[in-house]
């Protein structure tokens, strides 16, 4: 269940990683960014298959990646692209979280 | 070409939900049918796409990934009711009712000032107050 936790952490980081290639390659990037959307969301999304196998439910899991993912994006915005942060932007992204993570785990516990 | 324009936002933002919604519907459908990966393939190509061209003109990543991210979660657990009858527990129409209300706030709190671009594409306009001839300290 350790490794479980472990292998979902890097899926993660990877997802955030990929998003971030996804803007640079968006905006006045490089086209060789899509490389690293492309291979980053890969190896992620078969992490998190890998990280299924060890009994973690896929609700959970998949709760988890999204959720986290969504709130070190913006933090990822704001601290590499000078993105606005506003208190009500902060309370909208809490909200997303918690509403993302009920869906997922409502889905799981049904 | 691609300008600011905040509807052609919108509009590219709701083609990468809808294929993300797509493409995730057709991963459970797969299960059964496995030439809907194609469609599944085709969709989350269609996805990052579409997402590439909301960031293009100039939504800002961190609300973009969130909107597109959370939307797609509500808007699949929804469909998932429709097509293949999984049930929608009170807990995930709790989660659902949060993640509008987020979006909406996101929206809004974006929306604050307005002169936010990822992209400054035109020099600021300037436009100085008429001169006054002489007659100022």
């Amino acid at each position: 269940m350790i490794i479980g936790w472990i292998l979902l952490a890097i899926a993660i980081v990877l997802e955030v990683a990929a998003t971030i290639c996804l803007r640079m390659a968006s905006v006045g990037g490089s086209r060789w960014w899509y490389a690293g959307v492309a291979a980053g969301y890969l190896v992620s999304f078969s992490l998190l298959s890998l990280t299924l196998r060890t009994g973690i439910p896929l609700g959970v899991a998949y709760g988890i990646w999204a959720a986290t993912g969504v709130a070190l994006t913006a933090l990822a915005g704001r601290a590499l692209f000078k993105e606005k942060l506003t208190r009500k932007m902060l309370i909208g992204i809490g909200l997303i979280l918690i509403g993302v993570l009920l869906i997922e785990l409502g889905s799981s516990y049904a | 070409m691609l300008d600011n324009c905040p509807v052609r936002k919108w509009f590219y933002l709701s083609g990468a939900i809808i294929a993300e919604v797509a493409g995730t519907l057709a991963l459970k459908g797969a299960l059964d049918s496995p030439a809907l990966y194609l469609v599944v393939a085709l969709s989350y190509a269609a996805a990052f796409v579409f997402l590439s061209l909301t960031l293009r003109v100039g939504m800002p990543l961190g609300i973009a990934y969130g909107i597109w991210g959370a939307s797609g979660v509500a808007l699949t657990a929804v469909c998932s009711l429709v097509l293949f009858a999984e049930p929608l527990t009170p807990v995930m129409i709790t989660g659902i009712l949060f993640v509008m209300a987020g979006v909406i706030l996101v929206e809004a709190g974006n929306r604050g000032d307005d002169e936010h671009r990822a992209v400054p594409d035109a020099p600021p306009n300037e436009q100085a107050p008429p001169a006054e001839h002489g007659d100022e300290s």
